[in-house]
């Protein structure tokens, strides 16, 4: 039988239609599952390498006496982050049957994300957190004391992580994260155009203890060669041009100069030291012109195309750089006026404070900050806050240099950044003062002298 | 024999058509007044209390009073920057593609060969999105590899470092708001195709050439929609975000820093929340005050058929 509907009872209906959709989006959600109980004591954690596996399973429903742990971090490399974290996980979760770990990923603006989480009152039961923001989210008291847990757990030792590493997961004396990975800023080199110049590669000078800036400048500009043009010319350095992205804190150090004084209320970048650091890069830039000015870098990747011949970086780009059609490797920051020095700087994972499942979480932060996680970590380009797992860093290889990663943790002569609660403030309203150096070439002592000031106003705030 | 006696029936009373018809529309409305109320109004509303507190998002707002107000407008010169870089870029950018939308409008108007064509290529552009036109523009605007540039080189010329350099980076941004006119030309072309051709035709008769017919006829007919272009392109431009966030991050010395770039540092970078919407009103109180003074402008430059002009 054929029914007609005339255009009121149409309208009629899907106005209902409209109205029950509308209120069943409206409705509370159903009542989250009532907590399970409380997981078994810590088991022992597992020693058996990490296997590859395929991309993460979609988020499940935990079984009957399973506890839901949900777990996000950002995958470093795309697709080749998911597995590594895959393989860093799935020890765990053979392990702990009793635990569903929910992974959320996320690649793009994580802290945006972390930060609209907190605010809304539904955190990750544990998260990854970059070390630039620890002590943003410590300050605000949301992520967990950790001592605690370290405390009672007589299977975890902090020992295992080299004291650099675990300087930065620290607020106000109290930790609050543990690293799980991290890099020495280092300077990579491309072997081919030294081979092409005749040049000894840094690795030999510094083993001499003759890889110093006065060598490197050498070296920049036997390496530099504008004889293709503009658009071919080989840069024999480069390096960031700002505090942010840890550029220029190792030349600063280096000169014996600092960032901000030890209890971060005075920023002395206006220090002669620390302008000698800074002139030393502008120099590089504009009187030796062996880096690259800004325009030459926009959207240009110098680096893959194979036009810069050493630059300054972290371990984690080093997968991405096997597929170059040419040879590198690493060797430390030459030595400067401080001697042997660099910058350190790592992740880390935190429980949430507001999190249920404390004992789970534990667990899981201590396995993914552990030495089998850890090794998964390595083969996707971390280096290690570890001291257990340098065979595993040996073995990746390239660079064939690992060694230049564990060594300043190993042998104690690293620096990291002064992370405070409003580090992204001050570094970014500095970038702007930067620019005026780097970009007009303007004096480094004047505009430092104007920088200071600014920072200290931000400090105090 | 008794007989029951009937109960009597109650009917209850029908509504009457209109009411029917009411309560169907505010149904039909209501999802989008609910989410325009939770999603839009709500927020607003609650931005108006932050405004007055300070807030980092993870912790309970403080009350402040004005300190944000105050601390906006006396202690902040990046505010003023961003609201200048904001301001030239509408007040260029906008009559820049009022003038180029109307001119393609025009030339699409005519009776010209593969006109639907003509007039879908110009549109395309409106129709990408905002990040994947910026990353295109990006590459256009390379110095050493960008097709501006190697055009520039034809001539002899050594193009600037647009994006990296601080005298060329807003000037590169306008330039490349040219590539929404096809958007504009739409309207245009709707509001050309409604100037009565006897107009022009008693125009000729008279002796007027293509010139005085554009400024006596064609501006004058279609001046409430150049109007509602300029009010809406500057309400647009003045809340330029995307361009700046992807090609530049406000650089280079803050020469492309536009207000809701610095506002929404202030929100999402410095999680000062409080003092992110303090901005977010008074950006749109000035947005306010120069709709304001177009429309009072308008009285002076815009015909509306029928209608006396005082």
């Amino acid at each position: 039988m054929e029914t007609r509907y005339s255009r009121r009872s149409f309208l009629r209906m899907l106005a209902g239609a409209s109205a029950a959709l509308t209120a069943a989006a409206c409705a509370a959600p159903a009542a989250p599952p009532a907590p399970a109980p409380a997981a078994k004591a810590p088991a022992a954690e597992p020693t058996k390498a990490p296997a590859a596996t395929a991309a993460p399973a979609a988020a499940a429903a935990p079984k009957a006496g399973q506890t839901k742990i949900q777990f996000m971090w950002w995958p470093i490399g795309g697709d080749r982050g998911l597995k590594a974290m895959d393989a860093a996980m799935k020890p765990f979760e053979d392990a702990h049957p009793e635990f569903l770990v929910e992974k959320v990923p996320v690649a793009q603006n994580y802290f945006d994300k972390l930060v609209t989480m907190y605010a809304g009152g539904t955190p990750p039961d544990v998260h990854a957190v970059d070390n630039y923001n620890i002590t943003e989210i410590a300050d605000k008291g949301v992520v967990m004391e950790l001592e605690p847990l370290i405390n009672a757990d007589k299977t975890f030792k902090l020992d295992d992580f080299f004291p650099a590493a675990l300087m930065e997961g620290v607020w106000k004396s109290k930790r609050y994260a543990l690293p799980y990975i991290g890099s020495t800023r280092i300077m990579f080199y491309n072997i081919d155009l030294m081979q092409a110049k005749g040049l000894e590669t840094p690795d030999k000078l510094w083993e001499k203890g003759q890889w110093t800036w006065e060598k490197m400048v050498e070296y920049a500009k036997k390496l530099t060669d504008t004889s293709g043009g503009a658009a071919k010319t080989i840069y024999g350095f480069n390096d960031d041009r700002n505090l942010g992205s840890g550029g220029l804190p190792n030349w600063i150090w280096g000169a014996k100069g600092d960032i901000l004084n030890a209890d971060m209320t005075k920023c002395v970048l206006n220090s002669a030291e620390a302008v000698a650091g800074i002139k030393f890069v502008q120099d590089l830039i504009h009187k030796d012109m062996v880096a690259p000015k800004a325009d030459a870098m926009k959207d240009v990747d110098l680096v893959a195309t194979g036009r810069i011949g050493m630059w300054m970086s972290w371990r984690g780009l080093s997968v991405g750089y096997r597929a170059f059609n040419y040879k590198w490797d690493v060797v430390p920051a030459p030595i400067g006026a401080a001697g042997k020095m660099t910058l350190y700087k790592g992740n880390s994972m935190c429980i949430a404070k507001a999190t249920k499942i404390v004992d789970p979480s534990w667990q899981l932060a201590k396995h993914i900050t552990g030495p089998v996680a850890d090794q998964a970590y390595i083969m996707n380009g971390g280096a290690t806050p570890r001291k257990d797992n340098r065979e595993t860093l040996m073995k990746s290889t390239p660079p064939q240099n690992n060694q230049y990663f564990y060594d300043p943790l190993n042998e104690g002569w690293t620096k990291m950044l002064p992370f405070n609660p409003k580090w992204r403030e001050w570094t970014t309203e500095s970038n702007k003062y930067f620019d005026r150096i780097f970009l007009d070439n303007e004096d480094v002592q004047k505009v430092m002298n104007e920088l200071a000031p600014a920072v200290e106003k931000i400090l105090k705030a | 024999m008794t007989i029951p006696a009937l109960a009597p029936t109650v009917r209850a009373p029908r509504l009457t058509y209109r009411a029917r018809e009411e309560i169907a529309g505010w149904l039909l409305a209501g999802p989008w007044i609910l989410g325009f109320l939770l999603f839009t109004a709500g927020p607003m509303i609650a931005s108006i209390w932050l405004s007055f507190t300070s807030w980092d998002l993870l912790g309970a707002p403080k009350m402040v009073g004005l300190a944000n107000y105050i601390r906006l407008f006396t202690d902040d010169p990046s505010v003023w920057r961003s609201l200048r870089v904001t301001t030239v870029y509408a007040f260029t950018s906008v009559p820049l593609a009022v003038g180029l939308g109307l001119l393609v409008a025009m030339l699409l108007n005519e009776n010209i060969r593969l006109q639907g064509l003509f007039r879908t290529v110009y549109y395309l552009p409106s129709v990408v999105s905002g990040v994947a036109v910026a990353l295109l523009w990006r590459w256009l605007f390379s110095p050493d590899f960008g097709l501006i540039n190697a055009f520039l080189a034809v001539f002899g010329i050594r193009g600037p470092a647009w994006l990296s350099d601080s005298n060329w980076a807003l000037p590169a941004l306008i330039i490349m708001s040219v590539w929404g006119v096809g958007s504009g030309m739409v309207i245009y072309l709707a509001g050309l195709q409604g100037v009565p051709t006897a107009l022009y035709e008693a125009a000729e008769l008279d002796g007027a050439n293509g010139v005085q017919r554009f400024w006596n006829i064609t501006v004058p007919m279609i001046s409430p929609v150049i109007f509602f272009q300029a009010i809406m392109g500057i309400i647009g431009a003045l809340q330029t975000f995307t361009q700046a966030f992807i090609m530049t991050d406000g650089g280079p010395k803050e020469a492309t820093l536009f207000y809701l770039l610095y506002l929404y540092r202030n929100g999402w970078v410095y999680l000062k929340m409080g003092y992110a919407s303090a901005l977010a009103w008074v950006l749109f109180i000035y947005i306010m005050i120069l709709t304001l003074l177009i429309l009072r402008s308008s009285a002076a430059w815009v015909y509306y058929e029928g209608s006396t002009r005082r």
